[in-house]
């Protein structure tokens, strides 16, 4: 097996899953952690539990919000949402453990509760079920605040002046619930990673493993955005196309635009501090550049040259109360990320 | 292929409506409008032109039929004429009609459906139908592409225009409209300066296939000032443009000219190594 990640402690069994199977945390066969399990494609749909299909079914689908795993130096994190009704904070934590029930069992965690601290009962009980069906022992548990993204909006349409439904001109794929594309390589466990659901907005640890920065969720577009039409996503975006001059993209998580950009690009939106975002271009000639808060213009004067500068695609990122823009490296610009 | 006859018997029995639009104003969309219509008038086509400009007509104007006009396509919208009362047999073709715009009206005097009727009324007609739009996007243009079959976007080589036209072309192909572009007044000695884009930094932006290239030509001005539009003077560098654009409307296969080099000094002392 690979070498262990960071922050865990050495005891610790883990699936180390390659980077090609990462796309889909929460994937087929959570909660039960045999071969029964879900289809590739009914994420969100409900699914067939061998305990209590009722009540789980309806959770399924916020599984993702609720309770998700981070890895520190500490150790593991389970970040909880405090603020979901006792009953099915016991129902998720109990599914997410009982697939990972190998990895975990003889560890411990801490609780990291979003919101709101529930009761010292509900903790108590919690607790409980840890040590006593998983041998796992819960360490610390604390309250944390997250500068949260807003509220997911339900999935924007680019906005124009007809109705959207009828604009055949691009697609939007993704966003949202992942949707699988393929089932998992086999691994001891099935493929469900120890990094599910890992919350990109914390800092890390110096020896961060690259692999585990992977956010489950990115609207995909598939076409150019002419002038006057308006792109807005919570997550991250990817434009196959270009951004043409008076077109916007504002995306919460980064901007990926396989194409030129002339137009406005924000990336960061939804954090004062633009939460390291970056904004990826093939031919970067935009109008302005806004990561967070900073704005910058773009130079403006070599407007319509279809040409990258030094014939290569640039990455803009913040750098202070400026926006830097480099030719894009492939190795180097992701180990500044996120400081 | 040029010949499509329309009735009974005919290949195809609705003409084509083409709406001619570009956001900006004044790049040329009536001088299109006007010279392409008779391009396919001359080959034999039968082509209506309608003026959607309403309340700043100009089409009428271009084809020098100004003094005609006794009925518009208000009238025929409102019924108060028949269409065949309506349209304007042009100067020099048997072949072109003008069915022009009112002057006393505005843009929100007819409604889209009622521009639907009015095409219903010369789709048996005739072979073309090329509309003038309005420039802008408001209720102008909406009605303009009513009923359109295709479009045309003229731009000039500016980025303002192009931003335009780039706004048209999202709205169109939002109203299920494939539009194909004119470049319209590109000055080649220019661009070979680099102080205008050329036809490929348009293309790169706009992304949609071109119709056609037209040079800057004084023979414009003066043909719109004597009412005869530019496609009869044969030698016009834009009245050709016009003829082979008329021709790729109607399917012929007539590729565009590599414009390089203006004058013969230039393409002579380039050969020697003298010119950059």
């Amino acid at each position: 097996m690979g070498s262990i990640p960071f922050g865990l402690p050495r005891s610790a069994r883990v699936a180390v899953v390659d980077l090609s199977s990462m796309s889909n945390p929460f994937n087929e066969e959570d909660g039960i952690g045999s071969n029964g399990g879900v289809e590739p494609g009914t994420l969100g749909a409900p699914m067939q539990s061998q305990s209590d299909a009722k009540t789980t079914s309806r959770k399924i689908e916020d599984r993702n919000s609720v309770i998700t795993a981070r890895g520190t130096s500490e150790g593991l994190v389970l970040r909880v949402d405090g603020r979901v009704e006792p009953e099915d904070l016991t129902t998720a934590v109990r599914e997410f453990l009982t697939s990972r029930k190998s990895f975990l069992s003889g560890n411990d965690v801490a609780f990291e509760w979003i919101g709101r601290r529930p009761d010292d009962s509900v903790i108590q009980g919690l607790t409980a079920i840890l040590i006593n069906e998983f041998s796992v022992a819960v360490r610390a548990s604390k309250v944390k605040a997250v500068a949260a993204p807003r509220a997911p909006v339900a999935e924007p349409q680019p906005q124009q002046d007809e109705a959207p439904a009828k604009d055949n001109s691009f697609a939007v794929v993704g966003g949202g619930k992942a949707v699988p594309l393929r089932k998992i390589a086999n691994s001891a466990e099935k493929g469900v990673s120890l990094f599910d659901g890992i919350d990109p907005y914390e800092s890390r640890g110096a020896n961060s493993n690259p692999f585990s920065w992977d956010e489950p969720d990115a609207r995909v577009v598939y076409g150019t955005l002419r002038s006057g039409q308006k792109i807005e996503t919570e997550h991250s975006i990817i434009i196959f196309g270009d951004v043409n001059s008076g077109a916007e993209v504002i995306a919460g998580g980064d901007v990926v635009i396989l194409g030129t950009l002339r137009g406005i690009a924000h990336a960061g939106a939804y954090d004062e501090s633009g939460g390291g975002r970056v904004i990826f271009s093939l031919n970067l000639r935009p109008t302005q550049l806004r990561i967070g808060l900073v704005i910058s213009r773009g130079s403006g004067a070599e407007d319509a040259e279809s040409t990258p500068r030094g014939g290569l695609p640039e990455i803009a990122r913040v750098d202070g109360n400026m926006i830097v823009v480099e030719p894009y490296q492939s190795r180097t610009v992701w180990v500044r990320r996120r400081e | 292929m040029s010949n499509k006859s329309i009735g009974a018997g005919g290949k195809k029995d609705v003409g084509e409506a083409i709406v001619i639009t570009s956001g900006k104003g004044g790049v040329g969309k009536t001088t299109t409008t006007a010279s392409l219509g008779a391009a396919l008038a001359l080959r034999g086509q039968r082509v209506l032109v309608i003026d959607a400009d309403i309340g700043l007509r100009n089409l009428d104007v271009i084809l020098g039929l100004e003094n005609r006009i006794v009925f518009n396509i208000v009238d025929v919208a409102k019924k108060i004429c028949k269409p065949s009362q309506a349209i304007i047999k042009s100067k020099k073709s048997n072949n072109l009609y003008l069915l022009p715009a009112s002057q006393t009206d505005d843009k929100d005097v007819i409604d889209e459906a009622e521009v639907r009727f009015v095409l219903e009324q010369f789709k048996r007609e005739f072979h073309y139908i090329l509309i003038d739009s309005p420039a802008g996007i408001e209720q102008g243009f909406r009605n303009a592409c009513a009923g359109a079959d295709s479009a045309i976007v003229v731009t000039t080589p500016e980025v303002s225009a192009i931003r335009d036209a780039d706004r048209v072309v999202g709205l169109l192909s939002s109203k299920g409209i494939e539009a194909r572009l004119i470049i319209n007044r590109i000055d080649f000695e220019m661009v070979r300066r680099g102080d205008m884009l050329s036809v490929k930094d348009v293309q790169d932006i706009l992304g949609i296939e071109i119709l056609g290239v037209i040079e800057r030509d004084e023979q414009i001005i003066v043909a719109a000032n004597c009412g005869e539009p530019v496609t009869y003077n044969p030698k016009s560098k834009a009245g050709q443009a016009f003829n082979r654009i008329a021709g790729r409307v109607c399917g012929e296969q007539i590729p565009i000219p590599s414009f390089d080099g203006g004058s013969l000094w230039n393409r002579l002392t380039r050969r020697l190594g003298v010119n950059q």
